[in-house]
Parts: C-alpha cells; sequence; structure tokens
C-alpha cells in the first residue's frame, strides 16, 4: 500500500497530495452542478430569477421563457414581478427601460393570450 | 494526471454534449452570417460561421478551454513555476466553476479569444520578446484577442508587464519601457482612432436607453467595483453563480470593499515585485485585465463570470504560485 502511494504521489507528500485531491475533486463538482445551468434558455433563466429575484430585466426575461413553454400564469405573475421591480426609484434608468416598458409590453401581450385561451 | 485532468474536465462538462442556444446565442448566430465591414470581432464571427450548431459551437469552446489551459500552464513554467506549480494552475483553470460561463455559454467564446491572445503574447513576451519570434507572437496574440472581442486591447497592458517581470532574466534585452511606451502610443491611437476618450468611455451610449449624462465615472466604478467583489466571492462560492447577477443590488459598502480590494491586491504586488514576483506579476494581471472594465461604461452589462475569467488568470497563477510554496514549507517540515 506504501509503495503504491510512493508511486502515485512521486516526490509529494501523501497529505497533500490528498488535500489537493479533494479540492480540486470539490472544483470538479461544483463545475458538473453549474454548467447544465446553462443547457436550455429555460434554466438559465429560472437560475437567474432565483438569485436575483429583484432584477427586472432577469424577471421579464423568465417570464419570456415561461410564456414561450405555455405557462402563461407563472409567466404573467413573472412580467408582474419585472414590472413592479422596474419601478423602484433606486433602480437606474436604463433598468426602468427594460422592467417598465419591456415587461409592460409583455405583461399585456401575455393577458391577451391568456384572455384568448379562456374564451 | 494529464489524463485524469482531461477525464475531470470532460466529466465536469458533460452537459455541454447537450446544451442547446441560450440567451444571445441565436443573435450571434444571425449577426456572424452577416457581411462585416469592420474587422472587430472577426475571428468570433469566423469561429461561429465555421460552427453554426450549437452542438458544435461547444465542442469548439471545450476545446478552446483545454487549449488556454494548457498554455497558461506553459506560461506558468516560463515565469518560473515548477511543473507542480504549473500543473496546479492548470488544474484551477479547467476545473473552477467561474470560468464555466465561458465554456458553456457559446457566445462568450469572443471572451475565451481574448484570453487565448492575452496568453500567446504573454508567452512571446516572457523570452527574448525582441527577436522576430517574440514580436511576432506578441503581435499574434494582439490580433487574436482584438479579433475575438475590442476588449482584447488589454493585451497592451499585460505585454509589457509581463516584459517587465522578466527584465533581469536576459542579458543585453532592450529595457521594458519600450514596450510599454510603444504600448501607450498604440493605445492612444486605438482612443483617437475611436473618436477620442469620451467616446470610448460613454461606448454603450444609445438613445432613448443610456444617456452620457445618465452615469458619473464614480457611479460606475463603483458598481464594477461591486461586481468584481461578488464574482471573487463566487469563485470561492459557487452558490452565487448565475447567468445575470444582480449588481444593482449589491450594498454600497460592498462596492467600496470591491475598490478596496483592487487596491489591497495592488498593494501586494507592490510589497512583493522583489520577493515573490511571480506572485505581484499574478496580482497585477488580476487589477490590469480589470482595468479596461472599470473605465469604459457599458451600462446594461456589467462585469459578468465571462469577462472575470481574463483577471481570473492572475488568480489562477497565484493559487499555482501559493501552492507551490505550501508545498516547499510542507516538505521542509517533514
Amino acid at each position: 500500500m506504501r509503495r503504491f502511494l510512493r508511486r502515485l504521489c512521486g516526490d509529494l507528500p501523501p497529505g497533500l497530495v490528498g488535500i489537493l485531491a479533494l479540492a480540486y475533486l470539490a472544483q470538479a463538482s461544483a463545475t458538473h452542478q453549474y454548467a447544465p445551468v446553462w443547457r436550455t434558455e429555460f434554466t438559465v433563466w429560472a437560475r437567474a430569477a432565483q438569485l436575483a429575484p429583484e432584477k427586472p430585466r432577469t424577471l421579464n426575461n423568465y417570464g419570456v421563457v415561461l410564456a414561450a413553454a405555455g405557462r402563461l400564469e407563472e409567466a404573467r405573475a413573472m412580467f408582474e414581478r419585472a414590472h413592479i421591480a422596474g419601478q423602484s426609484p433606486q433602480l437606474p434608468p436604463w433598468d426602468h427601460v427594460e422592467g417598465e416598458l419591456r415587461a409592460r409590453e409583455n405583461l399585456v401581450a401575455v393577458n391577451d393570450l391568456i384572455a384568448r385561451v379562456t374564451r | 494526471m494529464g489524463m485524469a485532468a482531461v477525464l475531470l474536465t470532460l466529466w465536469a462538462y458533460s452537459s455541454v454534449w447537450s446544451a442547446e442556444w441560450v440567451y444571445e446565442d441565436r443573435a450571434m448566430v444571425t449577426t456572424a452570417h452577416q457581411p462585416h465591414t469592420s474587422w472587430q470581432r472577426v475571428l468570433t464571427y469566423w469561429t461561429w460561421q465555421v460552427a453554426p450548431t450549437p452542438q458544435s459551437a461547444h465542442v469548439v469552446n471545450l476545446a478552446l478551454h483545454g487549449v488556454v489551459a494548457s498554455l497558461l500552464g506553459v506560461l506558468a513554467w516560463r515565469l518560473g513555476l515548477t511543473p507542480f506549480g504549473a500543473w496546479i494552475v492548470v488544474l484551477t483553470w479547467l476545473l473552477s466553476p467561474v470560468v464555466v460561463e465561458t465554456v458553456v455559454y457559446a457566445k462568450a467564446r469572443s471572451e475565451q479569444l481574448v484570453i487565448l491572445g492575452a496568453l500567446i503574447a504573454m508567452l512571446a513576451a516572457s523570452g527574448r520578446w525582441w527577436r522576430p519570434v517574440g514580436l511576432l507572437g506578441i503581435c499574434a496574440g494582439l490580433l487574436v484577442a482584438i479579433g475575438g472581442e475590442p476588449s482584447g486591447v488589454v493585451v497592451l497592458l499585460l505585454v509589457p508587464l509581463t516584459v517587465w517581470h522578466g527584465r533581469d532574466r536576459w542579458h543585453g534585452a532592450p529595457s521594458w519601457w519600450i514596450p510599454a511606451i510603444v504600448a501607450g502610443v498604440l493605445v492612444g491611437a486605438g482612443i483617437g482612432w475611436y473618436g477620442g476618450l469620451r467616446a470610448v468611455i460613454n461606448a454603450d451610449a444609445e438613445a432613448g436607453i443610456v444617456s452620457v449624462l445618465a452615469l458619473t465615472w464614480q457611479d460606475w466604478l463603483l458598481v464594477q467595483g461591486g461586481a468584481v467583489w461578488y464574482w471573487l466571492l463566487a469563485t470561492a462560492w459557487p452558490a452565487l453563480l448565475t447567468p445575470d447577477a444582480d449588481m444593482d443590488g449589491v450594498p454600497m459598502w460592498v462596492r467600496w470593499w470591491g475598490l478596496f480590494t483592487l487596491v489591497v491586491i495592488s498593494g501586494v504586488a507592490w510589497r512583493t515585485y522583489r520577493t515573490h514576483p511571480v506572485l505581484a506579476l499574478a496580482c497585477l494581471v488580476f487589477v490590469v485585465a480589470l482595468v479596461p472594465r472599470l473605465l469604459v461604461q457599458t451600462p446594461r452589462s456589467y462585469l459578468n463570470a465571462a469577462q472575470f475569467a481574463i483577471p481570473f488568470l492572475g488568480v489562477a497563477l497565484a493559487v499555482g504560485y501559493g501552492t507551490q510554496q505550501w508545498k516547499a514549507q510542507w516538505t521542509q517540515g517533514a
């Protein structure tokens, strides 16, 4: 066993090799968990909306993805949240554009769609 | 060791084989296939024409990730790290979750090309840079970086830094300030060609959305300072990683803290440039790679993880050097 460890580690202390192996396995594992977030449009914006629940652009984009998937009620809720977040006085002016204008347009469109579907 | 690193990387990125176009990828496909009159991003567009499907685009990004890691390892070794330290740098680059965005988001290939160009130029600058092969390498690196994205001009800052790092290494080498002056002249000429300093700083101004008066340089510096701290924290705590971070929501004290961190890192470089030159260079690479992002105001796009990958070159070098020193102490103590 000791000879095998020595062959595996070369001149490196086995304790150091163990710590580094753990550290890089943890890094690889974190990468393996995060990379699938970028797999589809839906996973991207679901994650973004989860970590930025007050950001109008993110909420609006998540709403668009939900609407495209046919989840209209959820999309409407997301556009409403984006619209409210876009009215915050603490936001810079360009975020108002993203939040107020785009989210409002999308909100109107999704409401129309829901009305047509329910009719 | 190499085989283990490759297998671990392929496992970590196994999701890219089934990844679709996301975010601005589709817009990029359209843009890349339109005729272009400007040479900006020409290399990025060419790679999109060569690899127009999601699968091929992600294969290109993953391959570039491997090439960048290999070049970074060679650079670390050329800068004076031991093979062990260089391997740590390579592993840090290959497996760190903070660089995931440059691999799995096809559009972020432009950042990968900037990094590739920077590494080619820095490799050339770390040797006999004044000889034709060295100068050719620096020019090639600069062209690759700018062909990737306009922010590739950061190479003009990284090359003099690398030459300065090796200033006592070669006998008969021209002084390090010559490339610094040439880089300064090129940066000045580039700013003039773009329309002046004001045009460069307000590069993202757009009528009806972002006015040049909407933002002061202090606001911009602070919000980008907050973003620097956010991505540094996400490097250690990957749960914070996200495709669209809310930098407007970062508290003011965190923004100041981010700027203070940059000052501290610069201070570390200043204190260690004689005793630990590689660490000093790593710190300076980190700070200098952020300079264009701190100066050029693009209010609709704060510093993101893909852009943070360029200063992360400095973090990877520092981790490699630190681990190498740790190993030396461990071996001495045993």
